[in-house]
């Protein structure tokens, strides 16, 4: 008893002692652990922007000429001289984490130094990618081209040799090194995902379309169609026409960031937004009553309109510094919209699989005017359709991240029922194991098969490739773009469900007789029907005289739709005709009388010529409305026909 | 010549000359052969760890050398691992404080130390019977005998694997790298053919063990 007792005590003062001794030495050495653990980031993020410093003045030298910003949890470390900026990754190498600091150029692309701060790989092996040499081997790289490791002898932009022996550690360093890029790249680029998420509501809002929290992301990705050129992003409303894009120069107390709403001509202001700013007198700036003062007024060739200045902003400078942002911003975009190409370059490959998906033949030399006179492209926001001109089977583009070894990327032909498959392409791929995927053996199991409302059939999996693991990925790839494709499309204006309505007036404008019985042979047997992205045009085969349907919602009781008939020149009203409207006192205007008016009418640059006003309806409200209507819709069907006749 | 002649015979010499050279850990008891293994590959990391090894094999045979009497022999293992445990972790926080740079380099191999068969030996071969002074001496003796022979099978692990000694160039442009030096087997090799060697000259055999003492 006595003997355990002593044991008791014993253990009970050992634990004692020791846990004494760890807790004392834990507390001198604490802080300058810490300290030093800081350091050695302070010291990598200076190592990396090439800034003298000694262990001495380190903390000083960091604060002077490092900021740092965090965005959404993310970390950047920028220099306020060179624009370099770092971040840090951390991720699983072979035996533990591997936790270090990326340095980049200013263009966010170029790797400028890779320091690590704490790894356990195998000394010698693994450990090497912590040393100097190697890391030297990255810098220089393209990382937004994606890394990727070779055995020797790496010479390409994005080619990085490997550690002898150690060909995990090598792996799993470039897989970090890219995942992380892509963490960090959209948060560095497009801000934060409130940002995101404010950007989309000002674009919308600018272009007047209804959303709701839920269906934002749906009805941005619907209406808005998002072109990238030269570095400058433009949101485009597929069905005006209307063009935004997002600003952000230095305010008088800081950044401020926005979005600019222009009509289809590119001059003429519809909204301003502002997203992000810095002001504090200038705070009103948000406002709506400021803004509002810009609409309608035209910003080229240099803006100058006398606003209310803010009341408070000192001397007016957050107003004057606004006039300049707005200015300066649209310059720089000015540029880039004027030599925006008309449609987004298809690649090669791309355009030869949408052929081989019809089935039409082609040669190298003459693919792009095959192309051209067999496929008609539908867009719809984001999405872009393919049609065949002669069988109206529908090809698509899609482009999903969860292959089993990478991105999957092809093209997709469907039948006009948008269900059953035609044939399916692979065009880009990382399988290795499941490589078997793109070859036609494979793909052509898929033809005949319907897609809706889920694919799933037995096909017979990839010989090699891991317990289905690719052919698993291949059929999730399918459903998810498919649903997502099937969305878009059907929410494309049909063209062929052109109701009676239309197809008279389209006739009646051009002057052409018809019976109620032949009026669609009529119709299909005079007239050329073209498309440009949503736009429809219907051409007279012998007059060449074009008309298009309009339909716009801000008549003065409500949407106003009908058909307007120009002359060749896309110039001269020929015949102007209103299907429905909602006007009630200006009633009228739906009149012959009243529209013939119009008859011979130049509407280019901007319709504007005495005119009967509608008797009864409201200070020429209606009427108002009407030559606005004519207008505006002339503008953005205008821009279109120019695309399609280029 | 005196003096050197008394000095054979003083316990503290007999002890250093047992630790380094006659009971070599590595060489003759052949203990503490994971570690052995695992840094050999650089000289600077063979060194680092020899450090490592030699303070902590010195202050926990001291340690346990003053508890001698007191610990119970039913927990007399349990407690040479706390002791152990607890001065490879003040070393530990040491270095990270004061020479953050060292700290670095050997971070992954300060948590072998606890493992190492040879701090572990010393403690229930040596401190617990004899007192504090010559278990300092003792622990000494044998972190250094592990710490040279470390040395030395680094030295040709890392000129053959790399070229190099302590990360200095001594070899030329033409030279082509041993990866498997760089491996384990090749310290399994050049380790196997040192003590092959050692036992060899020393006429040191199994069996034999008996002459020395």
């Amino acid at each position: 008893m006595s003997k355990n007792l002593k044991l008791m005590i014993f253990v009970l003062l050992m634990g004692l002692i020791t846990s004494g001794l760890l807790l004392g030495a834990s507390a001198i050495t604490h802080d300058r652990i810490e300290l030093n653990r800081d350091a050695k980031l302070k010291g990598a993020v200076l190592d990396g922007f090439e800034i003298a410093y000694t262990s001495f003045n380190i903390h000083e030298v960091f604060a002077e000429n490092v900021t740092i910003s965090e965005i959404d949890d993310f970390v950047f470390y920028i220099d306020d001289t060179s624009g370099r900026v770092a971040y840090e990754f951390i991720g699983g190498g072979l035996w533990g984490d591997i936790y270090g600091l990326v340095t980049l150029e200013a263009d966010f692309e170029t790797i400028a130094w890779i320091t690590i701060l704490k790894q356990e790989e195998t000394p010698g092996l693994g450990g090497v990618v912590a040393e100097r040499p190697y890391l030297n081997n990255f810098v220089g790289k393209k990382i937004d081209q994606n890394l990727e490791y070779v055995r020797s002898n790496a010479t390409g932009d994005n080619q990085v040799d490997m550690i002898t022996g150690a060909t995990g550690t090598t792996a799993s360093f470039i897989t970090m090194l890219n995942a992380s890029y892509q963490a960090h790249k959209p948060i560095w680029t497009g801000g934060s995902s409130l940002f995101q998420t404010n950007l989309k509501k000002a674009v919308l809002d600018g272009f007047n379309i209804g959303y709701t929290d839920e269906t934002l992301n749906t009805v941005f990705d619907i209406s808005v169609r998002v072109r990238t050129y030269l570095d400058k992003t433009f949101y485009i409303d597929t069905l005006t026409g209307a063009v935004a894009y997002q600003f952000s120069e230095e305010g008088y107390g800081g950044l401020i960031k926005g979005v600019m709403t222009l009509e289809s001509d590119f001059e003429t202001i519809m909204r301003i937004a502002i997203v992000e700013h810095g002001e504090q007198r200038g705070a009103g700036v948000i406002e709506r009553d400021y803004l509002d003062q810009y609409n309608n007024q035209k910003i080229a060739p240099e803006l100058f309109i006398t606003v209310e200045p803010l009341a408070g902003a000192t001397v007016g400078s957050t107003n004057q510094a606004m006039m300049n942002i707005l200015t300066t911003s649209y310059q720089s975009f000015l540029d880039v919209w004027n030599n925006l190409p008309e449609n987004e370059e298809i690649p090669q490959e791309y355009l030869e699989a949408i052929l081989d998906g019809f089935g039409i033949a082609y040669t190298e030399a003459n693919i792009n005017d095959v192309f051209a006179s067999n496929v008609t492209l539908k867009a719809k926001g984001s999405y872009v359709f393919f049609v065949e001109n002669a069988t109206q089977r529908i090809a698509y583009r899609y482009e999903v991240g969860s292959g089993y070894g990478g991105e999957i990327k092809g093209v997709m032909t469907l039948e006009p029922d948008f269900e059953t498959i035609v044939r399916f392409e692979i065009v880009e791929h990382h399988e290795v194991r499941g490589a078997g995927v793109a070859y036609r053996d494979y793909l052509d199991q898929y033809i005949g098969e319907k897609i809706t409302p889920e694919l799933f059939f037995p096909i017979e999996p990839l010989a090699g490739a891991t317990v289905g693991a690719t052919t698993a990925a291949v059929h999730e790839i399918l459903n998810e773009s498919y649903q997502a494709q099937k969305a878009a499309w059907d929410s494309v204006p049909e063209v062929e469900e052109l109701s009676r309505t239309y197809v008279e007036a389209i006739l009646d404008g051009f002057g052409i007789l018809y019976t109620e019985a032949n009026v669609f042979d009529v119709f299909a047997n005079k007239l050329t029907v073209k498309n440009q992205g949503s736009f429809t045009f219907y051409i007279e085969k012998t007059t060449q005289r074009v008309a298009y349907r309009y339909e716009v919602d801000n008549g003065y009781g409500g949407a106003i739709k009908g058909v307007m008939t120009l002359e060749s020149d896309f110039e001269t009203i020929v015949r102007f005709d209103i299907v429905e409207h909602h006007e009630v006192r200006g009633a009228g205007v739906a009149y012959r009388d009243y529209l013939d008016q119009y008859n011979g009418e130049k509407i280019t640059p901007a319709l504007f010529f005495p005119i009967e006003p509608l008797a009864g309806a409201t200070v020429g409200s209606t009427t108002a409305a009407v030559h606005k209507i004519l207008n505006e819709s002339y503008q953005a069907q205008k821009a279109a026909w120019t695309a399609l006749n280029e | 010549m005196k003096k050197w002649i008394r000095m054979k015979y003083t316990k503290w010499y007999n002890i250093l000359k047992d630790g380094i050279a006659m009971n070599n850990p590595i060489a003759i008891a052949v203990l503490g052969i994971c570690s052995a293994l695992a840094v050999t590959n650089r000289v600077e990391n063979a060194i680092a760890m020899g450090i490592g090894v030699t303070f902590v094999v010195m202050m926990s045979s001291a340690m346990i050398s003053l508890l001698r009497n007191y610990i119970p022999a039913k927990v007399r293992m349990v407690t040479y691992m706390v002791v152990i445990s607890t001065f490879v972790i003040i070393f530990q926080f040491a270095l990270q404080a004061y020479f953050p740079a060292i700290a670095d380099s050997l971070d992954a191999y300060v948590g072998l130390i606890i493992t190492n068969c040879i701090v572990m030996g010393r403690a229930e071969a040596f401190a617990v019977k004899n007192p504090a002074r010559y278990s300092l001496i003792d622990g000494f003796a044998s972190g250094m005998g592990y710490m040279l022979v470390l040395i030395a099978v680094a030295s040709v692990r890392e000129i053959l694997a790399f070229g190099t000694f302590l990360n200095f160039q001594v070899v030329g442009d033409g030279w082509i790298n041993w990866v498997s030096m760089a491996m384990a087997p090749g310290g399994f090799f050049v380790l196997g053919l040192m003590i092959w060697g050692i036992r060899e000259l020393t006429k040191n055999f199994e069996g034999q063990v008996g002459e020395v003492e």
